[in-house]
């Protein structure tokens, strides 16, 4: 046996192709679109129904309406109390997942394959016959006013919160999806009942089932139970087209926390779209700014200063313009020097630092040969599935990733970086001790910091 | 359900087991060190974690950071401590395996070259902000400490959490290190499973090359499962946080991993808060609306596990009223047993997430790690079986005596978090309050 070699690091050859997940694609007669791809890697099943409405959809003065609405659909249906319903789902080994972003609702089962049809029936009974009580909507309502209370005590959450309401104003994404304690007071019996109405019918719906299970199979057991609900009298509803956000001014908001020990931290200002052709540059990009552990923000906050426990970037992508934002918790000591390096590291790649032939190496193969893995479970193929169907991707969108990122010249990074990364459209927000960092944060250049409650 | 692996122990000592798993060209590299915070000694504690951290700085060959070279071939990667054990693992596709393992060994055989006092330094400050991040600026985030300490006696390796004491991890010293790498980072006290699109043969050969010829040192004698508190009073104790609501936590020792006992309780979780169809949910948040949710869970460990009920109160109520009616619907549970229909659902449930879990080969919880976890805590890496039959072959009678002899009443510890303004009366009746850090 040949000892190991320490003098230099293996090196690494080529990988076998990989295949990516097909769908069976059909409609059913009523326009519900059903997607499913066979993985027979363990005995199971994994189910997405996606409606494209989300939070974005909530009315202006009720925002946490559709939230509230995913939230109250395993209470009870018009055939069974919510406590028989989840022994039903206990039995088939049944996870119930509820997912509310900005742009659509998820809901998500997963079963053991011996178990589909039972579980394909659930999910048709959660989604599409719910009771809707008002003892329920009144409990749940409840529950989640005091979730939004205590929301107020957690800075990562008021942060969040704070951020996107700065960034937004009224903008449909400007709030989260648990909504406002306003808005939740707003809702009534009849609220929910139209909201289910309006966006839980057929013609919305795409069904995603991926796993151990025959494409053909499982379509003749959707069409008899997902067949039965007819669209009747309606025209097809349509997602309202958003608006356009305005764009920030640099400014600054500050929480104050007595006594914290660290500072929560957003930065950012308005993103891109998903469909923007510049999608796969900015991927690039975010890789060496904040999107994995080497990337210059983290090394620079935690490795180098050891400031906080990690600090990254991201953008959020979004049928509209998303958020571009960085995120970090720092000891309350050094805030003002975190804001500082993480405004630095947001100017500097745009010019003075432009990412370096290693650095877009690193990305472009970070990015390109952990692909694979993103193909590894049911779940990942069902949300790869999801995002398809969401944003109205080409069905080669997975297997052109690789030469499309790989293709990312170091010009389109420079390019991309200087149009849609801006220093001087940064809203500051900061969760932090008013004593111990407050006086500081005006000598930041973003002004005078606007002080806001939770 | 047929795991198929295979396991072999080098000269050194090292477990390697290897399972092949042809779904995706990767490949998961798993690392356990049977160590962890229960190894430490008071005054020196969150040292086990901080070691991990070290891990990441680089070594001897590589002495440039552990995450460039594995991701610039698409590997992701991470590592954690708990109070048994430390584990590493990176996920790899399979043309970069052998760099895994030239990096996984080089840690393991030639840290210490690598290791200055500016990483340790800067590492000790990234530690103390995770604890500031995850305990000390969080909603209800010293219960841990608060809860360790009183179930266990002073001095025993569970009264202290694994994040360790802010003192001790600012009195650490960088000349502890060595002997901590020396004592329990060698091939003798670690187990490696290898999980994914490759060939056995070829993997105990490339383990072999890159892990036989480090030196095994000493295998640390194994900690003694003792029976800790004798409890004659219950324990109840009250603290104050930044919050909105007032939360109860009910906590009693009971039997550790895979002893006689530990899965009755992990059933006796489901039938009590696991979804809106348990005992509990329906009463305190469904029915009496006096609780916002409610949990109840076993934390399974080596020495000695617990079992956990936590309720948050609705607005209006005090965790007295929580506590009575908890305490009822225990009392009714232990008198009469679970029902034969709550035992299957939660059996069908947890058979379920024995499939559900080892889809991925990596990451926690994933393939490699549970094959790690059976044979580090069983010597047997293929003990899904059996760990599966501790499920299917009890019933309700067990169930209904293991309840009864460990949960009983007097020997609780209940604790209530309160909130530190507008928070007077609310506290639980005859608590202490305690100040954790």
């Amino acid at each position: 046996m040949t000892s190991a070699d320490r003098t230099q690091l293996p090196s690494v050859g080529s990988n076998p192709p990989f295949s990516l997940p097909h769908f069976v694609k059909v409609s059913l007669s009523n326009g519900t679109k059903v997607w499913t791809a066979e993985y027979r890697r363990a005995p199971m099943v994994t189910l997405r129904l996606l409606l494209p409405a989300g939070a974005a959809v909530d009315p202006l003065d009720k925002f946490g309406l559709a939230a509230l609405t995913a939230d109250l659909l395993d209470e009870g249906s018009t055939d069974r109390s919510s406590e028989e319903l989840h022994k039903a789902l206990m039995r088939i080994g049944g996870h119930l997942k509820t997912e509310v972003w900005s742009d659509a609702t998820v809901i998500g089962l997963t079963t053991l394959s011996r178990h589909l049809q039972e579980g394909l029936r659930l999910l048709y009974e959660v989604v599409m016959q719910p009771r809707f009580h008002l003892i329920d909507i009144n409990r749940v309502r409840a529950v989640r006013l005091q979730r939004i209370r205590q929301m107020k005590h957690t800075p990562a959450a008021v942060a969040d919160r704070l951020f996107l309401k700065e960034l937004y104003g009224s903008h449909p994404y400007g709030h989260l999806g648990i909504g406002t304690e306003e808005g939740l007071q707003n809702i009534d019996e009849s609220d929910v009942r139209s909201f289910h109405k309006d966006w839980y019918r057929p013609s919305c719906l795409t069904l995603i089932a991926v796993g151990d299970l025959n494409p053909v199979d499982i379509i003749d057991e959707v069409i008899p139970i997902w067949s039965t609900t007819i669209e009747s009298e309606r025209d097809s509803v349509s997602v309202p087209k958003l608006p356009m956000p305005t764009e920030t001014k640099k400014s600054m908001f500050f929480v104050s926390r007595d006594d914290a020990v660290q500072s929560e931290l957003r930065l950012g200002h308005l993103g891109v779209p998903r469909s923007s052709p510049d999608y796969y540059a900015l991927r690039v990009l975010n890789m060496v700014l904040g999107g994995q552990f080497v990337s210059r923000l983290n090394l620079n906050l935690r490795e180098d200063k050891g400031y906080t426990y990690g600090a990254s970037t991201s953008f959020d992508w979004r049928l509209g313009r998303g958020p571009f934002s960085l995120q970090v918790s720092v000891q309350t000591e050094s805030t003002c020097e975190a804001i500082f390096e993480s405004v630095k590291e947001i100017s500097d790649i745009r010019g003075e630092r432009a990412p370096s032939f290693r650095e877009l190496d690193l990305a472009r193969a970070a990015l390109t040969k952990s692909f694979p893995r993103n193909f590894e479970t049911v779940f990942q193929i069902a949300h790869a599935a999801v995002q398809i169907a969401l944003h109205d991707l080409n069905e080669d969108v997975f297997s052109q990733f690789v030469p499309r990122v790989l293709s990312v010249s170091a010009e389109d990074v420079s390019r991309v970086a200087t149009e849609h990364l801006q220093p001087d459209r940064l809203l500051a927000v900061v969760v932090g001790s008013r004593s111990a960092v407050f006086n500081r944060l005006g000598d930041l250049d973003f002004g005078d910091p606007v002080e806001v409650s939770a | 359900m047929q795991i198929q692996y295979e396991k072999r122990i080098l000269d050194n000592g090292l477990n390697v087991i290897v399972c092949e798993e042809r779904s995706c060209p990767i490949v998961s590299v798993n690392l356990w060190y049977h160590v962890g915070s229960k190894n430490e000694k008071p005054g020196s504690t969150g040292f086990a974690h901080l070691f991990e951290h070290l891990m990441f700085e680089g070594s001897e060959h590589h002495d440039k950071g552990y995450f460039y070279p594995l991701q610039e071939v698409g590997g992701t990667l991470n590592g954690s401590t708990s109070t048994d054990r430390t584990n590493y693992w990176e996920v790899v596709p399979v043309a970069a395996f052998e760099r895994a393992l030239w990096m996984e060994s080089d840690r393991m055989g030639f840290l210490l070259p690598a290791l200055t006092q500016k990483k340790f330094d800067n590492q000790r400050d990234v530690v103390l902000n995770e604890r500031r991040q995850n305990y000390e600026n969080r909603p209800y985030g010293l219960v841990p400490i608060a809860l360790m300490s009183a179930l266990y006696p002073e001095g025993h390796p569970y009264s202290w959490v694994t994040i360790g004491e802010v003192e001790d991890i600012q009195n650490a010293h960088l000349d502890d290190v060595k002997k901590f790498f020396e004592n329990f980072y060698h091939p003798a006290n670690a187990s490696i499973a290898i999980a994914g699109d490759v060939r056995t043969d070829e993997v105990f050969r490339q383990v072999n090359r890159y892990f036989g010829e480090i030196a095994p040192g000493p295998v640390p004698p194994a900690l003694v499962s003792t029976t800790v508190r004798e409890p004659t009073n219950e324990i109840r104790l009250s603290l104050t946080d930044d919050i909105e609501s007032p939360r109860l936590y009910l906590s009693w020792l009971t039997p550790s991993l895979f002893e006689c006992g530990d899965a009755e309780f992990d059933i006796l979780g489901d039938i009590l808060a696991g979804g809106k169809s348990s005992r509990l949910y329906r009463s305190l948040v469904h029915e009496r609306e006096i609780a916002l949710d409610v949990s109840a869970g076993q934390g399974s460990r080596e020495l000695s596990s617990s079992f956990s009920i936590v309720a948050t109160a609705s607005p209006g109520h005090t965790l007295d009223e929580l506590e009575a009616v908890i305490m009822d619907e225990l009392l009714a549970l232990m008198a009469t047993g679970p029902t034969e229909s709550e035992v299957e659902c939660s059996i069908a449930s947890i058979e379920a997430d024995f499939v559900y879990r080892l889809q991925s080969v990596g990451g926690f919880g994933g393939l490699s790690d549970q094959l790690n976890a059976y044979n580090v805590y069983t010597g047997n890496p293929g003990y899904f079986e059996k760990d599966r039959d501790r499920y299917t072959q009890t019933d309700t009678t067990q169930i209904k005596e293991t309840a009864t002899r460990y949960l009983k009443p007097q020997h609780r510890v209940a604790l209530g978090v309160v909130p530190e303004t507008n928070g007077a009366g609310l506290a639980l009746s005859e608590s202490v309050m305690v100040h954790p850090k």
